[in-house]
């Protein structure tokens, strides 16, 4: 399957968790995420939904000079951001559990029959 | 901070395709969406290593993850380079309603198809000329070859033989480089047209060997003084003191004249040949130089004058009182 499609509905989630703890820039969060196993996701993406979470108020922003080069824009989640994080992390563990059990091998879904009960 | 091994200039360079890319978002939204995007970039070329890849995709992703719709046509003005696979639609597309929208240009579109013959037999003569050029032959002596290519872009302008692959892109070909070297062409063109009015020679510059006046070529020159009568002998010089010859080569034996005689120069300037002394004399007889390869004095007629008298000039003082001064400060040269 592939994964950058799936990472796509979780990426608001993702980004939330990443800066849960400490402020990040763009690149460093991207860092995080592939630390974390999400090897597959894409900086612009990860720059995009910084953005999004911004824009919608669940991020703060502030912007960090650097000795001779470019500066950095930092990201730090907020208590809008915790709130969002809180309600997708129980969504996200409603929807992992529904398809886990969905997915499971080892107990196969009984296929009923209309009227076998009868 | 991790070092940044990636030159600068490149990761400006990316930013600045992706801020291209982005150009039609609002500009607050874009500084908003890029701002440390160089930061970023030059991070992750110094993590990664890797080469940073398709600006115009990056910034598709951008704009996606940031939630802007996709843009709705990519090749509209100010966006970024058009997607070459699409490219011709589009064209297509844009041609159309532009037709529709102006009658004008319809009119001037149906206009030019009517004149895509002259086109084709251009491509021809333009294709003709260009392979002659290359071949360095000379295209006039291969016209046949030149007609052969009118008829075959005409026969492919007509949609002939379309359906080989290989014509249609020979024919693209051609029409490409044509209209490439359709300035060069033209360049050649109005250089032949000039070369046709005002002629030059090429290789050593060509000077008339004889004195022309209107295109008649002048054989002999007769001085008649102030009082209308003949000067037997008069020297002349032009503007920087040097004899004023009527043949360029001044060390010939007699000069052929236009009614078939020769001329022949005075042998009485010292040094050399008279041929400033005029009027010059003739030799009446080709026999008598042919016999001997010599002119004799007794073969040189007497020069006739044209007229005996002319009209003397206004004011002129009676004859026997000036004609000899006047002879003798005529036949002093000048330099």
């Amino acid at each position: 399957m592939d994964t950058t499609q799936l990472l796509k509905g979780v990426l608001d989630v993702a980004v939330l968790a990443a800066v849960q703890h400490e402020d990040g820039y763009g690149y460093d969060i991207v860092r995080r995420l592939r630390a974390a196993g999400l090897a597959e996701i894409g900086d612009a993406s990860v720059y995009g939904t910084l953005r999004r979470l911004y824009g919608a108020g669940a991020l703060t922003s502030y912007v960090v000079p650097s000795d001779g080069g470019p500066h950095r824009k930092y990201y730090g989640i907020n208590d809008q951001g915790r709130t969002m994080l809180s309600q997708q992390r129980a969504s996200w563990a409603e929807f992992a559990l529904t398809m886990s059990a969905l997915l499971d091998t080892r107990r196969p879904q009984p296929v009923r029959t209309i009227g076998e009960n009868a | 901070m991790t070092t940044t091994t990636l030159p600068g200039t490149e990761v400006a360079a990316f930013a600045a395709a992706v801020r291209t890319a982005l150009a039609d978002l609002p500009p607050d939204d874009l500084d908003e969406l890029t701002d440390g995007l160089e930061a970023d970039l030059a991070e992750r070329a110094a993590d990664a290593g890797e080469d940073l890849g398709d600006p115009v995709a990056y910034a598709e992703e951008l704009r996606a993850a940031a939630g802007y719709p996709p843009r709705a046509a990519r090749s509209h003005v100010g966006a970024a380079l058009p997607d070459l696979r699409t490219l011709p639609r589009e064209l297509r597309r844009r041609w159309n309603a532009l037709r529709i929208r102006n009658p004008w240009v319809a009119s001037l579109a149906s206009f030019a198809v009517a004149l895509r013959p002259v086109w084709w037999v251009f491509r021809g003569v333009a294709a003709h000329t260009l392979l002659a050029s290359m071949l360095g032959v000379n295209g006039l002596a291969w016209w046949p070859v030149g007609v052969g290519l009118v008829v075959l872009s005409v026969q492919a302008g007509r949609g002939r033989m379309r359906e080989r692959a290989w014509v249609r892109w020979l024919t693209r070909a051609v029409t490409a480089i044509v209209l490439v070297a359709s300035p060069l062409l033209l360049g050649w063109a109005v250089n032949a047209w000039n070369n046709a009015m005002y002629p030059v020679y090429d290789g050593e510059v060509w000077y008339p060997q004889s004195l022309n006046v209107g295109g008649t070529p002048i054989d002999n020159i007769f001085a008649y003084d102030a009082n209308g009568d003949p000067i037997e002998q008069v020297q002349l010089f032009d503007q920087d003191g040097n004899p004023l010859n009527l043949i360029g080569d001044t060390g010939a034996d007699f000069w052929g004249a236009q009614d078939g005689s020769m001329l022949v120069p005075s042998g009485d300037v010292p040094g050399r040949a008279g041929w400033n002394v005029y009027p010059l004399a003739h030799v009446n007889s080709w026999s008598d130089y042919e016999d001997d390869g010599r002119i004799d004095d007794t073969e040189v007629s007497e020069t006739v004058f044209p007229s005996a008298h002319v009209k003397p000039l206004a004011g002129a003082v009676a004859p026997a009182e000036v004609a000899q001064p006047m002879t003798e400060e005529a036949t002093t040269p000048a330099g």
